[in-house]
């Protein structure tokens, strides 16, 4: 069920892909996805190209993908290793959910962080109190990871 | 008791006709009632803080009971599976409509093919739903809660029920 399924989500992508995001397999093993997200522009990561890494349990879509950046991210939902605090991703999986839609979450997410739940409490208390010097910082990774 | 009580005063209501909700009705009745012989019909929290504090101090004990278990608030996310009798209990229904998909394969359910309906009226494949069950006790689609066999998270869950009900969503339970 799981490849046939991941077919068909290659398939949707192919044919209707999101605003602002692309995934597909990395190689021959259909397990394992490369995304990209472009930076939202309304967020600090605008301009920004963020790779993502998507690798699909064999029993999917009834686990969770494990999704993680591979571009570095100043945010206070993603650590220094690219893992992503994100529910869908974790408890409120649902097999009704798929990777064109955990993708828009995540576009989501950059601009709307959740600092009450954070990854990294030191990015999401300068989030919530000095939110200047959080979008410069954010902006200047941006530019030193996600650009060029 | 509350059915005879309402049905006493507002037989009339009660006979409204196809489509009303008679659980909403007998709310509504309760809360007048108990509102008015308090008179605090402008100010409801008063006469249900009461409740809300007792039923908050069981669950605080629950919590002690069990441990570090908390039943309606971390448990909410945890995996737990749907009850074995109300998964047998489910419905199976002959698929009618054209373009029916399920969301767990995505793929289109033939006419004429059996299929498994929740109470919240989201259909699947019976071989695509009952792996899921068998995980989480949550419709794929809506998330409803389905009972389950864990005493805690059951009381997590009507809590649950019981907070959407007063924010006035129909209440399936």
């Amino acid at each position: 069920m799981a490849s046939k399924r991941i077919q068909k989500e290659l398939q949707d992508l192919q044919r209707d892909p999101p605003t602002s995001c692309s995934a597909g397999p990395t190689g021959e093993d259909l397990f394992h996805w490369q995304a990209t997200i472009m930076g939202p522009g309304d967020s600090p990561y605008a301009g920004g190209v963020f790779f993502i890494m998507i690798h699909f349990p064999p029993d999917y879509p009834f686990k969770p993908p494990k999704v993680s950046f591979q571009t570095k991210v100043y945010h206070p939902n993603i650590n220094s290793n690219g893992s992503i605090c994100l529910d869908i991703l974790k408890e409120q999986w649902s097999p009704a959910l798929t990777i064109s839609k955990v993708l828009l979450s995540i576009c989501s997410l950059l601009t709307d962080p959740n600092p009450d739940d954070p990854l990294v409490p030191e990015i999401a208390h300068i989030y919530k109190n000095q939110r200047t010097r959080y979008e410069e910082t954010a902006r200047a990774w941006t530019q030193k990871y996600a650009m060029g | 008791m509350a059915m005879c009580e309402v049905y006493d005063r507002k037989e009339r209501g009660l006979r409204g006709g196809a489509g009303f909700d008679w659980r909403l009705r007998i709310a509504e009745h309760l809360m007048e009632r108990t509102l008015s012989a308090a008179e605090l019909g402008a100010n409801g929290w008063a006469v249900i803080g009461r409740y809300v504090d007792t039923a908050s101090k069981c669950r605080r004990l629950l919590e002690v009971v069990s441990g570090n278990r908390r039943p309606s608030e971390e448990k909410a996310g945890a995996e737990v599976a749907a009850s074995v009798t109300a998964v047998v209990a489910l419905p199976s229904v002959e698929c009618q409509r054209k373009g029916w998909e399920c969301v767990i394969c995505k793929e289109e359910i033939e006419t004429g093919r059996d299929v498994c309906v929740l109470p919240c009226d989201h259909g699947f494949h019976w071989g695509c739903i009952l792996p899921w069950l068998r995980k989480r006790n949550t419709c794929p689609y809506c998330r409803f809660e389905l009972p389950t066999d864990d005493v805690f998270f059951e009381i997590g869950r009507v809590w649950r029920c019981a907070v959407r009900m007063g924010m006035g969503e129909n209440p399936i339970i």
